[in-house]
């Protein structure tokens, strides 16, 4: 197989899905490829009570009970909404979810401003048209009515970015699940097959874009993600994907675990300063969310790995600190100066070690953007 | 017997099962010696605690399953001896149980710590007890049936904090993150160290998370219910007692840090100490005991007392000195909240367990205990109320320890329609908090309920499912209403319940307040928020419940118990009406409860809590000073009154700075004017007090006015005092002469523009500087080209006089007219706020004075555009001032001439009837008119008119003689 960038689920872990739809014998929703319990072991990896004779890596991580809310949804007459945050890792559930489920995860709907109808629905070949008038053959189904087609998993994400009238094509699908084509006079309808249901994503703190109608509200059972607090799931995950980079790129640098917890507790002490913030200019524009740490770790990764000596150092770790989380100038660069001075400095003073060299790269970075 | 060991079970089947879990750990781990070890380990001990001749029964805290097979097992064997794992010195409280609403928490309370380090200080211990714990059916069996006697046979409370590390802070108990304290009744605890009876969560944590990883459960009281629960609470009791010494054994031997252990054996030894002794005091076979303890007491972990089988004693028992602390006893309101909370349990998991309870009871057709108030009854004398016998008891299934472990639990009773109901209700519920639910919405979570309880591997859904799936299909992101979804399940599961503590339990100043505030109806019954309206001329006998309200108010200022909605306490103000809303329950009824250990009653602690406040070694003037205030205003006791004013003159005679001098000048001069209207005159304490605080004020004033760390307003207030209170000062013997030389020397140390603005308005009080004098060093500072941006600053200390010298209004708007008058903008602008801020910061004081001389300076409506401020000279009244003309030099011989022979002009005035105003010595320097105007149609001009040939004769001569 070609080499690809970046492949989707159902090709990155094809073997592990084989193997759980072998293994498999409990009952499933019809059409679908595995059972909801051998999904939930899919995402979230096996335990030694499962039986199974080889381990399934955890890959997504989270309460394990939002997981199954998100499965049983898709399992029953609603679509799933995934809200949370920015770098929460919706996407990457709802991937792993159509992976497993009907063993495609590409159909996908991008929500932005522009979307219209026609990309939830269908569109024309217009040469095709002219040619040969408006049939089945001339028409472009979009990912959506694809899936409705073949049964699978069709993906939204950022449904909030959508203006209302194009949110709103959605209830017809969810609810009567199929789609007319008025344009045509016979075979009119394109109904979904068994299978067919739908998981949206979107951004809590785009929520008030364009807030979903009441009616669509009710054909969609929300899943909220929250940011991840908790200091040990939170090191499971950045290290899980960071492995996941060095194997991509065949890289050997070493991320001293220490590092990783001056990492994780200035995170942690961003949080809580912006917690305490009393308005939005003393608080960083970035949802300090995991995601973003992950960018952080593989920033100072490829610095190491390009720049330095095969290991990450504290100062790489800062400047690729400063450098994501400073984007509104001088609002954040005024947070983090503070920050800086007040919190990583007393984190210096108590700790040392690697602090001390955090501590002054993070300084130098911040003065080079002033 | 519900509790004998079901056929074909006992040793054997625990010997069969090791064999089947060795079998397993061979497949499973490479090291089948190590498991074999501790598989076997963990058999002996559920064998040996089963086979010990005392009863021993493990419970869980708050579990329904314990709860159940307790009363079941009590019904059976009826033990004339009930031992349970709490303090001992806890026992003399439990009869109060009768009187109280549960839950409520038994407690030992101690605000001065003796023998522990101070920043422990208030310890507090509380052991909660909710219908549905099994320590309560015990003592509910033992306390309701005659001849059972109840025993506590924990360390006593004051040990707790014994045995503790002294580096780690009891009182800051660790929460969980998920914790919420979104609840009134969730603070109910306060701080206290909790206790529980059967606390079945593994302190080890790595071992907690990979069973709750395992099962890919967030919360252990998840596991709990599916793995504990779930499968025991349908079993018969032997089996119970066998699978919770199982987990015990788990829990204890591999979930437990040896900290945790270590403490847990130390108990072990202290309680079957005092077990024994108890047994050999009452000489009561072991076989008719109960020993109700937490799983983890189940096990003989290097403990040689453990057992009755031995006479071994652990001498330490006795020998352990106590701290020397004295420890209040008795009952606070508890609630579910406060119990998940404190315990770290997740959000309505103590709703749930209810919810389990009340079903197994009626499943099983069991009655639990209760206690009534007043005596066991003889209905009670054989074991409490007996099960009622219209139909008959199902008796549970005989499992055994090997069948739970394999199986899951076993159906129960249909239990569609509850579920079916739970969902309807939930949607019904969730529209009445404004979330858009429908009919749908409660097929959704139908469905979802039971998909989610396949997929965690139950037969049917549990109230865990179920919350889970309302929350998935309703809640949208938004919460429309108060309450979320989770918050709706749970009220509607059953909801929080808050306990209330029933009189005859209370502390005598709790019973106290109940029989003083019994006009307002409150009792110790309500529970609600009671608004009392009271109308003092309607009835006077209201004024007591008014007066305690304020002590309440004043002494639990954020308890809410009292709180005043209309209606203020003022020295010397009689109210004629107030309006108050009291609260005596819940986490209130906690903190009035709490005042109930520091005294008997309201006055004494209050009295106390004033004088501690006062004679604190730390205390400053104004603590001492307002504990003498709040005793007038809540006690009205002079003498008490008079010992902390004393204490407060002591103080201030050793004040070293005006840090508080505004503070004490407010509460000085508030006391000095009530007393000066009141009969009594001003006591001797407050003259004192005056007295010395213009000794030592006047003499600070030359440091007060050097010092840069003394800021003008502290000096205003300094200043203030001494001014004000003046006369009362100079009346008990100060001279004015100190301040006269504390101003003088202060002239030599005063550099800040602000302070000298101060001190010229003070030299001009004490007359060591004239009113020109003042505005003449005004106008030196606005007239040097340097200074003038300095102006601003100088002014505004000359207006902080005014707090104490109003005769400086006039003048002070004469500065402020100039400063708006002469200063740029680029001086006036940036002033402008200081300015503002300084006169809101003395808006009693200064503004009235300076607003009043302002109203008579300044024109009426419309006459601004000809008005002039008075201290400038208008121009135009200049210009039609009388011009006095330059006279020339043929004038002047005229004057000359007619000053030397003035017969004719005087003939001619005498003819003419003038007067002659000329002969006045005045009239000389007088200016004379010559506009001309005054003398157009007089006499003279007419007669000089008629006959002109004289005045031209004379011209000629004058202009000769010159």
């Amino acid at each position: 197989m070609t080499e690809l960038l970046r492949a989707p689920a159902e090709t990155k872990y094809a073997e592990e899905l084989a193997y759980l739809a072998g293994v498999d014998d409990t009952k499933r929703p019809f059409s679908w490829r595995l059972s909801p319990k051998m999904v939930r072991i899919f995402v979230l990896g096996s335990r030694d009570k499962d039986g199974l004779d080889r381990t399934i890596a955890q890959k997504w991580y989270g309460h394990a009970a939002l997981v199954e809310k998100a499965i049983v949804t898709l399992a029953s007459d609603r679509g799933l909404l995934l809200i949370g945050d920015p770098g929460t890792g919706k996407s990457w559930l709802a991937e792993l979810l159509a992976a497993a489920i009907c063993g495609n995860s590409t159909l996908v709907v991008q929500g932005t401003a522009g979307t219209s109808e026609d990309h939830i629905k269908y569109a024309w070949n217009v040469a095709e048209v002219i040619a040969k008038g408006q049939s089945k053959s001339s028409m472009i189904p979009s990912p959506m009515m694809t899936a409705m087609i073949e049964g699978k998993l069709g993906r939204f994400e950022e449904l909030t970015r959508c203006t209302s009238d194009v949110q709103d094509a959605l209830i017809s699908i969810l609810s009567e699940k199929y789609v007319s084509i008025p344009e045509l006079d016979t075979d009119n309808i394109v109904f979904a097959q068994p299978g067919f249901n739908m998981i949206a994503t979107a951004n809590s703190r785009d929520r008030g874009v364009n807030e979903l109608s009441s009616a669509l509200k009710r054909r969609f059972n929300y899943v909220q993600i929250p940011i991840v607090t908790n200091r040990r799931a939170e090191k499971e995950i950045v290290e899980f994907r960071v492995r996941d980079l060095l194997r991509r790129n065949q890289f050997e640098v070493e991320i001293p675990p220490a590092l990783l917890e001056v990492l994780l507790q200035t995170f942690a002490d961003l949080r809580a300063a912006a917690q305490g913030a009393a308005s939005d200019d003393e608080r960083l524009e970035s949802a300090l969310s995991t995601a973003e740490q992950i960018g952080v770790v593989e920033d100072a990764v490829l610095h190491g790995q390009f720049f330095g000596a095969a290991t990450v150092e504290p100062a790489a770790l800062a400047q690729a600190l400063v450098g994501t989380l400073v984007r509104r100038i001088p609002e954040d660069l005024t947070v983090l100066n503070k920050f800086w001075h007040a919190v990583v400095q007393e984190r210096a003073k108590e700790h040392g070690g690697p602090w001390d060299e955090f501590l002054a790269a993070g300084k130098q970075a911040l003065a080079l953007h002033e | 017997m519900s509790d004998a060991p079901p056929r074909g079970t006992g040793s054997a089947p625990v010997s069969a099962l090791v064999d089947e879990l060795r079998a397993v750990a061979r497949a499973f781990t490479a090291d089948e010696a190590a498991t074999a070890s501790i598989l076997e380990t963990m058999a002996e001990d559920v064998r040996r605690a089963l086979a010990e001749p005392l009863t021993i029964f493990p419970v869980a805290h708050h579990s329904p399953a314990s709860a159940v097979h307790m009363v079941r097992l009590l019904r059976a064997r009826q033990p004339k001896l009930v031992f349970v794992e709490f303090c001992e010195d806890l026992r003399a409280q439990v009869e109060g149980l009768r009187d109280c609403t549960l839950p409520v928490a038994l407690q030992a309370f101690s605000s001065e710590p003796v023998g522990f380090p101070p920043d422990w200080a208030p310890l507090a211990v509380v052991a909660p007890l909710t219908e549905l714990s099994a320590e309560y059916q015990a003592i509910a069996y033992a306390l309701g049936t005659e001849g059972v006697e109840l025993v506590f046979v924990d360390r006593d409370v004051d040990a707790v904090f014994r045995w503790m590390d002294p580096a780690d802070n009891p009182m800051t108990p660790e929460v969980d993150d998920d914790a919420e304290d979104d609840d009134d009744s969730g603070r109910l605890h306060g701080e206290a160290v909790g206790m529980e009876v059967g606390r079945l969560e593994p302190s080890f944590v790595e071992f907690r998370d990979a069973l709750l990883q395992n099962a890919r459960m967030t919360h252990f009281s998840e596991w709990n219910a599916l793995y504990i629960e779930e499968p025991t609470i349908g079993a018969d009791t032997h089996t119970y007692r066998e699978v919770m010494a199982m987990v015990g054994s788990l829990f204890r031997r591999l979930g437990s840090t040896p900290h945790a252990r270590e403490e847990i054996r130390r108990r072990d030894r202290f309680m079957w100490t005092r077990i024994k002794q108890t047994l050999a005091a009452r000489k009561i076979d072991p076989k008719d005991a109960v020993f109700i303890c937490g799983a983890a007491h189940t096990v003989a972990d290097e403990c040689p007392e453990w057992g009755t089988t031995n006479s071994l004693l652990w001498e330490e028992a006795e020998r352990d000195a106590k701290s020397g602390t004295a420890w209040k006893y008795g009952f606070i309101p508890s609630s579910y909240g406060a119990i998940e909370l404190q315990f770290g349990h997740p959000r309505g998991a103590v709703t749930l367990a209810e919810t389990v309870w009340r079903k197994a009871i009626a499943r099983w057709n069991l009655v639990p205990f209760t206690l009534d108030a007043g005596k066991p009854t003889k209905a009670a004398k054989a074991g409490g109320p007996k099960p009622k016998a219209k139909r008959t008891a199902p008796v549970p299934e005989q499992l055994g320890l090997r069948a739970v472990l394999r199986d899951p639990p076993p159906l129960t009773e249909a239990d569609e329609a509850e579920l079916i109901g739970w969902c309807t209700r939930v949607v019904a519920d969730a529209r009445k908090h404004r979330y858009l639910a429908s009919t749908a919405d409660a097929i959704a979570i139908y469905e979802t309920s039971i998909l989610l309880a396949r997929m965690r591997s139950r037969r049917r859904p549990s109230p865990f499912d179920f919350i889970d799936a309302a929350e998935t299909c309703l809640e949208k992101g938004a919460v429309p209403g108060r309450r979320d979804i989770r918050a709706i399940c749970n009220a509607m599961l059953g909801g929080d319940r808050v306990g209330q503590v029933g009189y005859a339990s209370l502390p005598p100043l709790v019973q106290d307040v109940y029989d003083r505030l019994a006009p307002l109806g409150i009792t110790a019954k309500t529970t609600k928020v009671v608004r009392a309206l009271m109308d003092f001329d309607a009835k006077p006998e209201l004024r007591a419940c008014s007066r305690l309200l304020w002590r309440l108010h004043w002494m639990l200022p954020d308890a809410r118990v009292a709180r005043p909605i209309m209606g203020k306490l003022e020295l010397g103000a009689e109210p004629r009406q107030e309006s108050w809303d009291v609260r005596l329950s819940g986490p209130e009824q906690r903190a009035v409860i709490e005042l109930g250990f520091a005294g008997v009653t309201v006055e004494q602690v209050l009295e106390r809590r004033l004088t501690e406040a006062a004679f604190a070694e730390t205390a400053r003037t104004t603590a001492a000073l307002e504990a003498a205030e709040s005793c007038l205003l809540l006690l009205d006791r002079s003498r008490l009154a008079e010992t902390l004013g004393e204490r407060a003159v002591h103080l201030l005679a050793r004040e070293h700075g005006p840090d508080d001098a505004g503070e004490i000048f407010d509460r000085a001069r508030r006391l000095v004017h009530h007393f000066r209207a009141h009969p009594d005159g001003v006591p001797q304490w407050l003259s004192r007090f005056v007295a010395t605080g213009y000794a030592t004020y006047a003499s600070s004033l030359p440091a007060a006015f050097g010092d840069r760390g003394t800021s003008p307003a502290q000096l205003g207030a300094v200043l203030s005092f001494v001014f004000t209170l003046e006369s009362l000062a100079l009346a008990m013997g100060c001279q004015r002469s100190q301040l006269v030389i504390a101003i003088e020397q202060a002239g030599a140390q005063a550099a800040d523009p602000e302070k000298l603005g101060l001190l010229w308005a003070t030299q001009w009080l004490v007359q060591l500087r004239d009113e020109a004098g003042v505005r003449g060093a005004f106008a030196s500072v606005l007239e040097h080209p340097l200074g003038r941006n300095a102006f601003p600053r100088y002014l505004s200390g000359f207006l902080r006089a005014l707090a104490f010298a109003p005769k400086a209004a006039p003048l002070a708007v004469e500065l402020l007219g100039r400063a708006f008058s002469v200063l740029p903008d680029a001086v006036l602008l940036p002033w402008m706020p200081g300015l503002l801020t300084t006169l809101r910061e003395q808006a009693i004081d200064t503004v009235p004075a300076l607003m009043k001389e302002l109203a008579r300076t300044l024109p009426a409506p419309g006459g601004l555009a000809r008005w002039s401020p008075p201290w400038i000279e208008a121009p135009e009244i200049a210009a039609k001032a009388p011009v006095i003309a330059e006279r020339s030099e043929h004038a002047r011989a005229v004057d000359r001439l007619l000053q030397r022979f003035p017969a004719t002009t005087d003939a001619w005035a005498q003819a003419l009837a003038i007067g002659a105003p000329w002969h006045d010595e005045d009239a000389v320097a007088t200016p004379v008119d010559t506009s001309g105007a005054a003398r157009a149609d007089g006499p003279a001009r007419r007669l000089v008119d008629a006959h002109p040939e004289t005045a031209q004769a004379w011209a000629p001569m004058f202009v000769s003689r010159r």
